[in-house]
């Protein structure tokens, strides 16, 4: 290009001038070019750098960012949990509050119950002591203290037969334990008639009691509670009501005495009435006085066998004899109301001891009786036979080997509803109350309480219009004696 | 009665009615009839004179029947075997008189309300006769001993 630049050069001065001056612009320009790449070169390193710079700055911060992005969140979260948290504990502080104002309820309900009961227990007017399933006493309340005498601390804690002490009135041997007994069946006992309770003094007092046991949920058995009462004012009542009877009936005894002999002395010897008319009244006087005489003497029975004075002496007897005896007495009035009497006496093999009276007075009962409720011409028959233990008779089975005296009539029978009632003082049925109005239902009680006394038995079969059958053992081997 | 000599019985009672018909009952029956209202009363007529038989009432006032024979069984003036029969009506203390009639034999014990009139008369009467026949067996042997000694 050079070389071509010189030819043009000849041809003239002033292009080659003129290109001078260009290519010097031109270097300038290229210069300032250069100049200005430079700078630019330095700026956009400049500006790489402030950009380098920047991004550093950017992932710094966004490091932090980050950073600071993960601490919210689980300064987020904490506030969260601590929000559960803070919950939670509210409801349980709710809850114990509730809780605890629920208790201090019960615990004010508890007391109250227990002060109820407390004093429940103590102004009952009955001695009561529970104790538990071993026989240690756990109560024993106010009343119990006072009536025998030992403090609650003495008896608590101990069993209850440490200072409790009861016996019979009969022989002054120690009763049956009721309260062990009660324990063992898990059935309420009562104990025996005449019991006395030792106070701690020593003395003595007449007692009814009860023990029953406690069950607890699904019936097993944790102690026992016995109550017990003093009964002494009763017997002293019932003693006094008895010889109230006894007195009475002994007074009743002369004048009734002094009738029959006037009136003995009316029907024979030289003063006696002379026609038949006056000899009629005077057997009326002579039989309604006889028949006082024989309540009387029922009534004695009955005081006589409250009072406990009634004397049992058995003796190796003939019993036919003494059967035969009361037949022999209640001849007249069968005779009087056409009655068969039929006699099926068997002797023992073995000796009886039995109070004489007494069985002359239970098959004496029983033969009125059957006089008494049977129809003219109707039959009665008694029986005396050995039976033995476990035999089944007159749909009773026997106890023991025993005397069996039956009296069996076809009178007018015992209602079925009033039978069970038959042996309880006073009872008359209601076909025996209409139909004869003598009677003082005292009887078949007095009969009942001398077979209790000496250890036998008295039962019966009876069908209304039919007639009865009543049957008495007395055992063959012991001889009871009160 | 087999003897031609009047009985004699000392009727002890209170009861004025009572008495009253015992005694003319066994008047009437042969019997040279004493009577007495209490047991002291009785004890010395007894003892004066000397009945074949006692009928003794138990419950009396200023002394009773029991003490009355208790202190006749006692006595030593008298013959003290002869028969009384109680009759009483005081049941409730039957085991104590009847006890106290055993130890005091011939003595019986009669329920005045059960027995009859004619039938006190018949157990008064048996009881002189068996008594008199006692008796006369005794004499009849103590005759014996004396002949024979």
């Amino acid at each position: 290009m050079n070389k071509k630049t010189i030819i043009s050069a000849s041809a003239s001065n002033n292009t080659i001038f003129k290109l001078r001056v260009l290519a010097k612009e031109k270097e300038s320009i290229r210069r300032r070019l250069e100049l200005t790449a430079k700078k630019l070169a330095k700026t956009a390193k400049e500006k790489e750098y402030v950009r380098r710079k920047l991004a550093v700055t950017a992932e710094e911060k966004e490091s932090v960012r980050r950073k600071l992005a993960v601490t919210a969140e689980a300064l987020r979260l904490k506030a969260k949990q601590l929000a559960v948290v803070a919950k939670e504990k509210e409801s349980v502080r709710r809850k114990l509050a509730l809780t605890a104002e629920e208790l201090s309820l019960k615990a004010e309900e508890l007391a109250m119950t227990i002060v109820k009961n407390q004093s429940i227990l103590a102004s009952i007017g009955d001695a009561v002591m529970a104790c538990d399933k071993e026989g240690k006493v756990i109560l024993f309340n106010r009343k119990a203290v006072t009536m025998t005498g030992f403090s609650a601390k003495e008896i608590i804690g101990n069993h209850y037969n440490h200072s409790i002490k009861f016996i019979r009135g009969t022989d002054n041997k120690p009763s049956e334990d009721f309260i062990a007994e009660a324990m063992k069946t898990g059935h309420k006992t009562t104990m025996a008639d005449n019991t006395l309770l030792i106070k701690k003094n020593g003395s003595k007092i007449s007692v009814a009691d009860s023990a029953e046991p406690i069950r607890y949920i699904h019936g097993v058995l944790i102690g026992c509670v016995v109550v017990f009462r003093d009964i002494t004012q009763e017997k002293e009542t019932d003693k006094a009501k008895s010889e109230f009877i006894s007195v009475a009936s002994h007074q009743l005894k002369t004048p009734a005495t002094i009738v029959s002999s006037y009136t003995e002395m009316l029907l024979s010897g030289s003063n006696s009435v002379t026609t038949s008319k006056q000899k009629e009244y005077v057997n009326e006087i002579r039989s309604a006085n006889q028949r006082m005489i024989d309540i009387i003497n029922t009534l004695l029975n009955v005081s006589r066998i409250e009072m406990g004075i009634f004397s049992v002496d058995p003796m190796p007897i003939d019993f036919i004899a003494v059967l035969k005896n009361s037949v022999k007495e209640a001849r007249a009035n069968l005779e009087e109301k056409h009655l068969i009497l039929k006699e099926e006496f068997h002797q023992l093999t073995h000796m009886i001891a039995v109070d004489k009276l007494l069985l002359g007075m239970v098959f004496s009962n029983l033969i009125s009786n059957s006089i008494r409720y049977t129809a003219m011409g109707g039959t009665i028959t008694v029986k005396s036979l050995e039976v033995k233990k476990d035999e089944r008779i007159n749909n009773k089975i026997i106890k023991e080997n025993s005397l069996l005296v039956s009296v069996a009539d076809n009178g007018c029978g015992i209602p079925l509803n009033q039978q069970d009632k038959v042996f309880t003082k006073f009872f008359r049925s209601d076909n025996a109350r209409s139909e004869h109005t003598a009677g003082t239902g005292l009887g078949l009680y007095i009969v009942k309480s001398i077979l209790d006394h000496i250890g036998g038995d008295v039962w019966f079969l009876s069908k209304e219009k039919e007639g009865s059958t009543f049957s008495f053992t007395i055992p063959l081997v012991r001889a009871k004696q009160i | 009665m087999t003897n031609e000599k009047k009985q004699t019985i000392l009727i002890v009672e209170d009861e004025q009615a009572l008495l009253k018909a015992y005694a003319e009952r066994f008047g009437e029956e042969g019997f040279l009839v004493l009577k007495a209202s209490n047991g002291q009363e009785g004890l010395d007529t007894a003892i004066r004179e000397k009945p074949d038989i006692i009928l003794l009432d138990i419950l009396m006032p200023v002394m009773d029947g029991l003490t009355m024979m208790q202190k006749l069984r006692e006595n030593k003036s008298w013959d003290k075997s002869v028969p009384i029969i109680f009759l009483t009506n005081l049941s409730e203390h039957e085991e104590r008189v009847m006890k106290s009639a055993n130890e005091n034999k011939p003595a019986y014990y009669l329920v005045k309300s059960d027995w009859s009139l004619s039938s006190i008369v018949e157990k008064a009467k048996a009881a002189v006769l068996s008594h008199q026949e006692k008796e006369a067996i005794k004499s009849s042997v103590l005759d014996y001993m004396k002949n024979k000694s």
